[in-house]
């Protein structure tokens, strides 16, 4: 990811952290999501480079940063997956993300992704290990990072999207963001199995990892933003009645 | 649903003559470019000709009954079943409960004609059989997310129609459920909807306030698991 997308992404996602640091500390419910964006803002943050190597060189330079990252992602997924399951009403969606299923593709995701990390064991510290991607092994890791996000992608896109046609508004637009970036998710492990084919591929990923990004993330600000709207729609509606009855 | 130039030009030498485009289009409210570009593109939809007809103080509908495409359309009072549409819940709880109370309900008490759920209501009055969205999609043609996103709003004419024909109700009613019509134009008596309420039957009324507060109850709670859950 390029620095200045990856800082700009980072400082955003840092911003909607400090923004919804309050409700998470009012409401528990509120605290998987923000736990979320702080995990997104960590992610994107190791994805500078200035940090990446910094990090990465207090942890011995051997790009564990890059496995802390990819952990993190897995992570974000499965915090942010339960709510958005949730934030349609379909507890068996969450049961299929969160619950057992979802725990084992999640564990047996990362535990290979760990594996083959270690087996290709890149030598010294390089943002993205952009010059090991000539190894199989760190492709598969590559992929196997994707597979719990691409499995919660793939489960949660559909619904999304379904529930968003029912949505007027600007709930309905936010759960078209995030579906149609839902949608592009499970696309971002097969693009980097194309690199096995032709090192050419690693620009598919980026072209389908960024708009994904962009998209869940805009559908989530505009739901936040939804959320504000009605709430100050309610506290006029109140206001008003207060005056009436005064 | 589209009329061509020459029976829209034939149309405007009849009923505004030496009136120029400009000082209609803008007292209708549109660009004059838009009517341009509708004339040029030999595609004036119904709509034009209904604000035009307006603004010159003409009734829309035997103005667009004045087009070949258009002479079926009869003014007429709507459907018993489809009337309900056109109420929103928060209103039909209101004069349910003045109802109970034995208390006067008007027109206006009754609320507006076109809010969010007239049309996915609308829908659901007439339907017959169960079948008419399966019909819509076949006939549209129309994906199924594509209508269930258009009930969001006002319905597409062509679509209005074809479910009039299907729920065999009047169908100038569509025009009204596509907001194009206003029902006084449709041929409504002015407490048309207050009439309606008053002969329905105690436990159908009772009914229908349940069904539409389920739906709103529905709606509201999935409101609610959004931003509760991503707001």
């Amino acid at each position: 990811m390029g620095d200045l997308i990856a800082g700009i992404f980072a400082t955003v996602f840092s911003i909607l952290v400090i923004i919804r640091a309050p409700s998470a500390l009012r409401e528990a419910a509120r605290v998987r999501l923000w736990l979320a964006h702080l995990v997104m803002a960590m992610v994107l943050w190791l994805s500078v480079t200035a940090v990446y190597l910094s990090g990465d060189a207090l942890l011995g330079g051997r790009n564990i940063t890059n496995l802390i990252s990819h952990f993190g992602f897995y992570l974000m997924f499965w915090l942010g997956g339960a709510e958005v399951a949730l934030s349609i009403g379909r507890q068996d969606l969450y049961r299929v993300v969160h619950g057992t299923i979802g725990a084992l593709v999640l564990g047996a995701g990362a535990a290979a992704m760990t594996a083959t990390f270690i087996a290709a064991a890149p030598a010294y510290s390089a943002m993205g290990l952009d010059p090991f991607r000539g190894d199989p092994l760190i492709i598969l890791y590559k992929v196997l990072s994707y597979l719990y996000p691409g499995f919660v992608a793939a489960v949660l896109a559909r619904p999304m999207l379904r529930a968003s046609v029912e949505s007027p508004g600007l709930l309905g637009s936010a759960k078209r963001w995030m579906a149609i970036g839902f949608v592009l998710v499970p696309l971002v492990p097969v693009a980097h199995l194309g690199e096995l084919l032709d090192p050419g591929y690693a620009v598919v990923v980026d072209l389908v990892l960024y708009p994904a990004i962009i998209l869940v993330a805009t559908g989530v600000t505009l739901a936040f933003i939804a959320r504000q709207q009605i709430s100050r729609a309610a506290s006029s509606e109140h206001r008003k009645q207060t005056e009436r009855s005064d | 649903m589209i009329l061509t130039k020459s029976d829209v030009e034939q149309w405007l030498d009849s009923v505004a003559p030496g009136i120029g485009l400009t000082v209609l289009s803008k007292q209708a409210g549109f660009s004059r470019i838009r009517i341009i570009q509708q004339l040029a593109g030999d595609r004036v939809p119904v709509e034009t000709i209904i604000k035009v007809a307006r603004v010159l103080g003409l009734n829309p509908l035997d103005q667009l009954r004045s087009f070949p495409d258009y002479e079926y359309l009869k003014p007429s009072s709507p459907a018993r079943r489809e009337v309900s549409a056109f109420i929103q819940w928060e209103h039909l709880l209101r004069a349910s409960a003045a109802l109970e109370f034995g208390e006067t309900i008007t027109e206006s008490s009754l609320g507006p004609i076109h809010f969010g759920e007239t049309s996915r209501q609308w829908i659901d009055c007439i339907d017959p059989d169960g079948g008419l969205r399966k019909h819509l999609q076949a006939a549209g043609p129309i994906s199924n997310p594509g209508l269930s996103k258009m009930l969001n709003g006002p319905l597409r004419l062509d679509l209005a129609l074809l479910a009039a024909q299907y729920a065999d109700i009047p169908t100038v009613s569509a025009l009204v459920a596509a907001h194009l019509l206003i029902p006084s134009e449709a041929g409504w008596a002015g407490d048309e909807r207050v009439q309606w309420l008053h002969e329905l039957g105690r436990v159908e009324r009772l009914q229908l306030v349940e069904t539409r507060i389920h739906a709103a109850l529905v709606r509201e709670q999935r409101t609610q698991d959004f931003i509760n859950h991503l707001g």
